[in-house]
């Protein structure tokens, strides 16, 4: 198996079935490019999870090797997207739980080093937006409970729709629902503060107005 | 749930409204507009729903090229060695254990269960031996594998020498061989009880005639028709016999599937050139003693032999000279050391041996 360097990206014209059957008749360029398009946001979705990055990035090289182990057995997927999120979550409870007993320590350290980064569609106007409040919004967000946080990190950064959220976490689309709305709603009463002391209000009201 | 009814909560959760706000165009700046004219009042749940969507963070903890291509290197690296790994199984040395030796015996109460009086007084049940070789992956997809969400599997593996008893979600029991592994989802589909093997197992099988039993083998699937079978998997060379019942056997192969063939007792099918199925005959024990933990040899040639020991021992036999007559063993030996067994195949066929370590040197006389 070779592993040379740019010639995954001849799978970026591919559509997901393809890489997908790929991967399972054994053509390393296709586990490659699973790795390069949905590494990050896998790496996101675990640290927002559990916190510790190095432990995080161990569990998705598992998960990338496990993929190599036998390529022809995995099973036929819907969505590539969501089967990953779903076997990444899968690898890192089971991880968690067999390496509990020193996680639970380091766990008080949580909350890792982060950065925040525009959406690509509200760069423009996200400009304009203190960034004071972004990572105050960040930092709220990180204090919801593990199952708001999660449902959030998925709806807003990773872009999944209800149904594909129901299906990572295993709960029906209601609750998803529910759990968003109340993450929302924790995030809102934070933002009201903001507002309140009148900070950045006029400015995105302005750009609001536009629009009508 | 119409829109005027709508929290800032709800309309920070809806799609629709999402688009609009995050890429604006004609299309949906009309469809809002027309919206809030008919309802003014809403103008501040909008506007303070809007905010916190463009608020919303997306947060990076720090993935970047650097991180992406370590992390990366690492994993090739890894599927590298191991496919290499997994090429070599046949040869690795691994360590003898006693204990592992000692767990072949076959007189502990566990093994005894495990006898044909057993399994034969059980009628609604299927006996199954299989026994894979570690072969090169033969290039098929198993398209039929459909699931509608991702499966969580299962996985029993044992190392060389040891052997392994469990049960399956449907309470099929299954032996699990040195050197071997299996493969099976948590839950069974309701259409088919499907599991992957990859060494050598011994299966007996719950009757469920809704649910087919299939096992994959690279690019052969063996179904339980109603009984029991066993299957052997070396190299290239796969072969599925059965002791009684009925099972149909498949080659898909690249994806093109060839008729399944049907199999009575006492016939088994072999894959050849990794294409076709041939139907023939075989000795019952000798493809099942291995559960009882016997090594049964019958007419074997020096490669069988060989290559049955490395494996039931995790040991390395190398050969010198020649046999003073063509190969042709036969012997049953239970719970017997390595040195018993090379001890009187020797006499047999006139050979003396040296072991050091994991590491056998056959000379003949």
């Amino acid at each position: 198996m070779s592993f040379s360097s740019n010639s995954w990206k001849s799978f970026t014209e591919s559509d997901e079935q393809e890489v997908w059957d790929q991967l399972r008749g054994g053509n390393p360029m296709a586990l490659e490019y699973l790795y390069r398009t949905y590494g990050k946001s896998l790496f996101n979705f675990g640290v927002k999870l559990y916190g510790r990055k190095e432990w995080v990035q161990d569990t998705l090289h598992e998960l990338f090797v496990d993929l190599w182990k036998q390529p022809q057995k995995l099973p036929t997927v819907t969505s590539l997207k969501t089967y990953l999120f779903k076997a990444f979550k899968y690898k890192l409870q089971r991880q968690y739980g067999k390496e509990k007993r020193w996680i639970y320590q380091a766990d008080y350290e949580r909350l890792p080093a982060m950065e925040v980064e525009l959406p690509e569609e509200s760069r423009m106007i996200s400009a304009q937006l203190s960034r004071e409040q972004q990572l105050k919004l960040a930092n709220a967000i990180e204090k919801l409970p593990a199952r708001q946080r999660e449902v959030l990190h998925l709806l807003f950064d990773e872009a999944l729709s209800y149904e594909e959220i129901a299906r990572i976490m295993e709960i029906n689309v209601r609750s998803v629902y529910t759990l968003a709305w109340k993450g929302i709603s924790s995030l809102r009463k934070l933002l009201i503060d903001f507002l309140s002391r009148g900070e950045a209000f006029l400015l995105s009201s302005t750009f609001f107005f536009l629009f009508f | 749930m119409s829109y005027s009814s709508f929290t800032v909560e709800d309309f920070v959760l809806d799609k629709h409204f999402r688009q609009w706000v995050l890429s604006p165009e004609a299309e949906r700046n009309l469809f809002w507009k027309t919206w809030l004219a008919h309802h003014p009042e809403k103008k501040e749940v909008l506007q303070e729903a809007r905010a916190l969507i463009l608020k919303m963070p997306r947060i990076n903890y720090g993935w970047n090229s650097e991180v992406e291509d370590a992390l990366w290197q690492s994993i090739a690296q890894d599927t590298q060695e191991r496919q290499q790994a997994e090429e070599a199984t046949y040869t690795k040395i691994i360590p003898l254990h006693a204990a592992a030796v000692l767990n072949l015996s076959p007189h502990t109460p566990e093994h005894k269960r495990w006898g044909y009086q057993t399994v034969g007084s059980v009628a609604a049940t299927v006996l199954l031996v299989l026994s894979f070789g570690m072969a090169a992956y033969l290039g098929s997809y198993q398209r039929d594998q459909e699931q509608p969400q991702p499966i969580v599997y299962l996985t029993k593996q044992t190392p060389l020498g040891t052997k392994a008893r469990f049960g399956l979600p449907d309470g099929t029991q299954v032996v699990l061989n040195a050197g071997s592994t299996v493969r099976y989802p948590e839950h069974f589909t309701a259409e088919e009880r499907r599991i992957d093997i990859k060494g050598e197992a011994f299966f007996e099988v719950v009757k469920d005639s809704l649910r087919p039993f299939r096992v994959n083998t690279g690019a052969i699937v063996t179904e339980a028709l109603g009984t029991a079978f066993n299957v052997r998997y070396e190299q290239q060379i796969i072969e599925i016999a059965l002791i009684e019942g009925k099972v149909q056997v498949s080659v898909d192969h690249t994806g093109k599937k060839e008729d399944p063939i049907i199999l009575w007792p006492g016939e088994q099918a072999s894959l050849e050139d990794k294409k076709h199925l041939l139907k023939s005959t075989f000795d019952t024990e000798q493809v099942t003693a291995w559960k009882d933990g016997v090594i049964f040899f019958k007419g074997a040639k020096e490669q069988e032999v060989v290559s049955t020991l490395e494996r039931w021992y995790g040991i390395k036999i190398s050969t010198q000279g020649k046999a003073s007559k063509p190969w042709n063993f036969t012997g049953r030996f239970q719970d017997k050391s390595l040195e018993y067994v090379l001890r009187s195949v020797g006499y047999t066929m006139d050979f003396h041996f040296t072991m050091e370590k994991e590491e056998v040197k056959i000379v003949y006389s």
